[in-house]
């Protein structure tokens, strides 16, 4: 069994793509064990493809992907202008702002951070605002989406642990909101501190009128996460016919509501989402090989009594299993993380009386924020990149939205009706 | 030396026209299963259940993300983890690449070798409520596979010529 972590250790090293890296180590430890046919190997990786449930992936990549392509985008800035026009540190809030609603939409963290740093990079640069400073918030902010549903990663979290996909997605609201309060609480603080964009006393607070004048517009992108939840609830559709559902709602908007989405849009949209549905599905299906491995080798069961050693407090045990997949998250793509710890973690936490729909949305937060986290971080390299800032500057200044989130998560550890309130209400 | 240059323009641009129908092919396979489950959906809510629509987008879904796999690993959308690599020197770089793409090649040689096997001896179960076999699920790894060899060779081509360009600028 170390043969198979040492594989995946010097693998992920030489930079090998991480699926196949999964893929490779777990193979390496069907090579040792003869008794085990090849052909279970062929089995594994194509069952993972047979579930329904994955149906909602490319789903909810296309429905985002095209969102972006509708003018969707557009409608949501300018309302989170609105909002925010007479606070401190203005833009930076629009841009905590712009991922909540944006949460509603788009299932993707990385994607979402992507997006805001080329619509609100120049102009946070323009007003003034350190490059790390910029990167910090846009992508922390970014952590939102991966708990406001539609979220993919909620999906795999739900498939692994055999959890309800509709109660994750409802679960996550009041999180989402909590943190996008946070994040605002540490951008006025930072920004009062610092004086970026002091507000004048001539701007006046948006009125009601302005903001409902908007919300003509921006009404189809609010409505969104709202229909898909109660549709779920009434069982009017599964989580995944919820996704083909938001790809028809998203073109629906983009045609004949917005009138932005153009052929080649309509094309670009499709195409990426099918390159990466197929990254996503590569990593889920070799890791089919890589989890039979583990079960043959019968890690889970070994590893759950170690954890069970360290303390049986239930609270204490999901800090330390919580502290684990922030070290991990450093190191590994999120979606691996989920896919190989869930099985492992989740009925350890279930066995002390933790309600899974909680420690899911807690452990969302904290894998998620794997792709905000040097050195290995695909959100990071994506914003740093795209807004030519060093990693330095940014790991500086995103310090202060880490410990929010810290504090939130640990908020939500302890209180535990924040996150089961709502589905038990619902559901 | 010309001749073998229009040769390899050729080969390169045959398959960029293979790419392409790969794509078109993976695009209409996603636009059938968005219908299918979407009506589906809708025609259980007039308690006309179709449960074939399910099964059919199953099967095409497989067939949809191993391609798309392909895709990815081709455009380079595969990603991994580039801090230790990146401060090395370019031959070990290159080097390692060349490990990485061996290993791979590796494992995709015995999804085709075993994949194809268990097609045939499979071929009698039935898939779900669907009239064919479950090979046709089965099918959708060796096949993505052998594609994936030619997108694994010609990624190695690809760094073998930047390789080359970069020696030749060092001396």
């Amino acid at each position: 069994m170390w043969l198979l972590l040492l594989l995946f250790i010097v693998l992920i090293v030489i930079n090998m793509p991480i699926a196949f890296v999964i893929g490779i180590s777990g193979s390496g430890y069907f090579l040792l064990n003869s008794d085990i046919p090849w052909a279970v190997l062929v089995q594994r990786v194509v069952a993972q493809t047979q579930s329904f449930t994955f149906l909602a992936v490319p789903f909810f990549l296309f429905a985002g992907n095209l969102m972006n392509e509708t003018g969707i985008t557009k409608n949501l800035l300018s309302l989170s202008r609105l909002l925010t026009r007479r606070m401190y540190g203005s833009i930076a809030q629009v841009n905590v702002i712009l991922s909540t609603l944006m949460g509603g939409i788009s299932g993707s963290a990385t994607a979402d951070a992507g997006m805001e740093i080329r619509v609100l990079g120049p102009e946070m640069d323009r007003l003034g605002y350190p490059k790390g400073y910029t990167a910090a918030v846009t992508c922390l902010s970014s952590l939102i989406t991966a708990t406001i549903p539609p979220s993919l990663g909620l999906i795999l979290y739900g498939f692994v642990g055999e959890v309800s996909i509709g109660k994750l997605f409802v679960a996550g609201i009041i999180p989402g909101l909590i943190m996008c309060g946070v994040l605002m609480i540490t951008v006025n603080i930072t920004s009062r501190k610092r004086g970026f964009e002091v507000p004048t006393d001539d701007i006046k607070p948006a009125s009601f009128n302005e903001i409902l004048d908007n919300l003509k517009s921006s009404v189809w992108a609010l409505l969104f996460p709202l229909i898909l939840i109660l549709g779920i609830r009434f069982g009017f559709f599964t989580p995944s016919e919820a996704g083909a559902f938001a790809v028809v709602y998203a073109l629906f908007v983009g045609i004949f509501i917005y009138k932005e989405l153009t052929w080649e849009k309509f094309k670009k949209a499709l195409i990426n989402s099918i390159i990466d549905n197929g990254a996503i599905i590569l990593i889920i299906a070799f890791s089919g090989i890589f989890s039979y491995a583990l079960t043959y080798g019968n890690v889970p069961t070994i590893m759950s009594k170690f954890i069970l050693g360290l303390t049986t407090n239930p609270q204490a045990m999901v800090l330390i299993m919580l502290s684990f997949l922030f070290i991990t998250g450093m190191l590994v793509d999120s979606n691996v993380n989920i896919l190989l710890l869930t099985p492992i973690f989740l009925p350890v936490v279930q066995g002390l009386g933790i309600d899974p729909v909680h420690f899911g949305i807690c452990m969302m937060t904290i894998v998620t924020m794997g792709i905000m986290t040097p050195p290995v971080g695909t959100a990071v390299y994506i914003v740093c990149g795209i807004h030519n800032c060093s990693i330095q500057d940014y790991v500086k200044e995103s310090l202060p939205f880490f410990a929010a989130i810290i504090i939130e998560v640990i908020i939500l550890v302890f209180v535990p009706q924040l996150t089961t309130f709502l589905p038990n209400l619902l559901f | 030396m010309n001749e073998k240059k229009t040769f390899a323009t050729k080969l390169e641009h045959a398959y960029q026209k293979f790419c392409q129908i790969e794509i078109f092919i993976s695009a209409v396979l996603f636009m059938v299963i968005i219908v299918l489950v979407f009506t589906a959906a809708l025609f259980r809510k007039f308690s006309i259940p179709i449960q074939w629509s399910i099964d059919v987008s199953q099967l095409a879904f497989a067939w949809l993300a191993f391609l798309g796999a392909d895709i990815a690993l081709r455009k380079g959308s595969l990603v991994g983890v580039a801090l230790l690599t990146d401060k090395l020197p370019a031959k070990i770089q290159f080097i390692l690449k060349c490990i990485c793409y061996v290993l791979m090649l590796f494992l995709v040689f015995i999804f085709i070798r075993y994949g194809f096997v268990l097609a045939i001896q499979n071929w009698n179960r039935a898939f779900q409520t669907l009239p064919v076999s479950y090979s046709f699920v089965t099918l959708s790894l060796p096949v993505a596979a052998i594609l994936m060899v030619f997108s694994i060779i010609h990624s190695i081509v690809l760094d073998v010529i930047s390789f080359k360009n970069i020696a030749k600028k060092e001396r």
